[in-house]
């Protein structure tokens, strides 16, 4: 069933609507389960993972016990726009929680869409790397609330799960927010900004059906990965530009690199010049890796997970 | 005065960016006070309220009026490469230069532009910057200091040296940790936003007039020498003292009636709002206090649930 989340009127002749659907099972009382996404209007790479998780509860409703709700676009105008934030506002919509029920038009949505959501038995928020990054897919989880997140991450079928320390921005996101007040919630980070990988997707899918076994809400079927490997800051290495110009990658995303390995090269076309040759700092895989060729001193070009084979 | 550049990165096919820096009084040590002007790429009116301070600080200084010791760092325009293509924000990726202080030498490029900028300026006694609000719209010239620690309610006295009609204070939240003001005051500087009416448009006369306030500050604090005069005996309240008047049920037009600084009687109407097909009024605006408008929205669109107007209760 369509719900509505939200709903404000627009200048001229048009409502800002975000919807949820939401799919009730016919196997008999179960957890309520949140997948969100397109909270950021470039992140599409959860578009596909709603069409297909909705689908395939639809075939095997009477696996389902309890509920899956799914909210497909928390930044809609975001998404019609193909931009981060929310037009008309500077800000990030996920640098807004949990937002303010009196508060203006972004603040209102962002207490709205807690406000639904909180009390989920979990929630799955998922993201696509800003950046202009690829990324392996991956579960983000603050190093505070590891203990309560960590025994669910493993189900997602990613294949890294981030420990990250703690920033005071992070405060003011959807899952802060949400695990905050005791609703557990995964933040996924996978693929590319602006793509849908559907590869990634399917697995995210069966993750989540996995998710919803482990909470005693599906009894249909699903594919298990190996387990992801578990990651904390100290043993990933950031490998920035440090001219400007126009990365050339010579290497793929996931790739196993030897310290000192040509990652890629930094090109001048006006000189017609490689200004820089970038090479891994050290052995190991390639997580993330610079989609968009545009560099300045400074332009995330690459992350090495060490010891990864 | 003396012109140096504070920083300099190498960008794609344009000059390198150049932040630049003037220099008043002393030429050597930590600045006594640093001024910083626009940092955004749409922030016009900073960026010349702040040039115009250049200005009366070259004359102050030819005059012999920067008292021994003092050392005073102007940079008017900290971000000239996005204000050169009207971009707000890093025009490659995004980013706010004002949310990624202190910086990081080794970090992404705003962070090294934010490191740049703040290790030319850390350390100052007094940190001033003209500042914008990402709130569209025009506001009463006002000085504001944001509480990060003990440091900001010694500030919150001086902040009232500017003499300018109201002097706001606010918690921090989260998302001021990355700014320069809050950097600033981790680092012990008494730190002032002053905000003027406008953002993307000069507004001469309250350029003037924050441009005044910050020489009647320097003056006062005994940074530069001649008499003090002008400015008012502004109204201090907290942030959420401010009330705002929004738009409840309706969207469309708004036809504003008043502008900062305008007396409203508790019941006054302030706007109206039209429908976008045919005009007809959905909504009158009306002041739910008697007070003094702190802030107007300029732009002529209005969503549901939109701050309009903000009134510094009387």
């Amino acid at each position: 069933m369509i719900e509505t989340v939200f709903s404000a009127a627009l200048p001229v002749g048009e409502r800002l609507i975000v919807k949820k659907n939401r799919i009730e099972g016919r196997g008999g009382r179960g957890p309520r389960i949140a997948v969100v996404t397109g909270i950021h209007g470039d992140g599409l790479e959860g578009q596909f993972v709603a069409f297909e998780l909705a689908q395939r509860l639809r075939e095997r409703i009477g696996d389902l016990r309890g509920i899956v709700d799914i909210y497909p676009a928390l930044n809609p105008l975001g998404i019609s726009a193909s931009e981060h934030g929310v037009p008309l506002f500077d800000l990030d919509l996920d640098r807004t929680f949990p937002g303010n029920k009196l508060g203006n038009l972004n603040e209102a949505l962002a207490a709205a869409i807690v406000a639904d959501i909180k009390g989920a038995n979990a929630c799955v928020d998922i993201h696509a790397p800003d950046a202009y990054l690829q990324e392996v897919s991956q579960v983000r989880v603050e190093e505070r609330f590891a203990k309560t997140l960590l025994p669910l991450a493993q189900f997602l079928n990613t294949q890294l799960v981030w420990v990250h320390g703690s920033t005071d921005p992070l405060r003011s996101t959807l899952a802060h927010t949400l695990n905050s007040k005791r609703t557990r919630t995964l933040v996924v980070e996978m693929g590319e900004s602006l793509r849908i990988t559907e590869d990634a997707g399917s697995w995210l899918t069966e993750g989540i059906l996995r998710l919803v076994e482990h909470l005693g809400g599906w009894t249909g079927s699903s594919v298990a990965l190996p387990s992801p490997r578990l990651v904390r800051d100290g043993s990933v290495t950031v490998v920035s530009a440090e001219v400007p110009g126009f990365f050339l990658p010579r290497i793929e995303l996931g790739t196993t690199v030897r310290s000192g390995q040509i990652i890629g090269v930094i090109a001048d076309p006006l000189e017609a010049k490689v200004k820089a040759e970038v090479v891994a700092p050290s052995e190991g895989t390639v997580i993330s890796l610079r989609a968009q060729p545009l560099v300045y001193p400074g332009t995330l070009l690459a992350r090495v997970l060490g010891g990864m084979r | 005065m003396r012109r140096l550049t504070v920083y300099r990165l190498e960008v794609p096919y344009r000059e390198p960016l150049r932040v630049e820096g003037f220099e008043f009084g002393e030429r050597q040590g930590v600045p006594t006070c640093s001024i910083v002007g626009s940092m955004r790429g749409d922030e016009v009116q900073q960026a010349y309220a702040c040039a115009r301070v250049v200005e009366r600080l070259e004359h102050v200084e030819e005059c012999g009026g920067i008292r021994k010791g003092v050392r005073i760092l102007v940079i008017p325009c900290a971000n000239p490469l996005s204000m050169n293509v009207a971009s707000r924000f890093w025009p490659a990726d995004g980013t706010d230069i004002n949310r990624r202080f202190p910086g990081d030498a080794y970090g992404e490029t705003t962070e090294r532009v934010a490191t740049g900028i703040f290790g030319a300026v850390r350390g100052s006694t007094y940190g001033i910057q003209f500042a914008s609000f990402n709130q569209q719209g025009d506001f009463l010239p006002h000085a504001r200091v944001t509480r990060v620690g003990a440091v900001s309610e010694e500030s919150l006295s001086m902040a009232e040296d500017f003499r300018l009609p109201c002097v706001v204070s606010r918690e921090a939240t989260p998302f001021d940790t990355g700014t320069l003001n809050y950097s600033w005051q981790e680092w012990g500087t008494h730190a002032f936003s002053v905000y003027s009416r406008t953002t993307d448009r000069i507004d001469r006369p309250s350029a003037t007039l924050a441009g005044n306030a910050v020489m009647r500050f320097l003056g006062t604090r005994g940074l530069i020498s001649g008499r003090v005069s002008g400015g008012t005996n502004g109204v201090r309240l907290d942030e959420t003292e401010l009330v705002d008047v929004r738009t409840e049920g309706s969207s469309g037009y708004l036809d504003g009636l008043v502008k900062p600084g305008d007396v409203v009687d508790k019941g006054q109407e302030l706007g109206l709002v039209l429908d976008a097909f045919d005009a007809h009024v959905r909504e009158r605006l009306v002041a739910p206090v008697t007070g003094r408008i702190f802030f107007c929205r300029v732009k002529a669109l209005v969503q549901q649930r939109m701050v309009a107007y903000r009134i510094v209760p009387l």
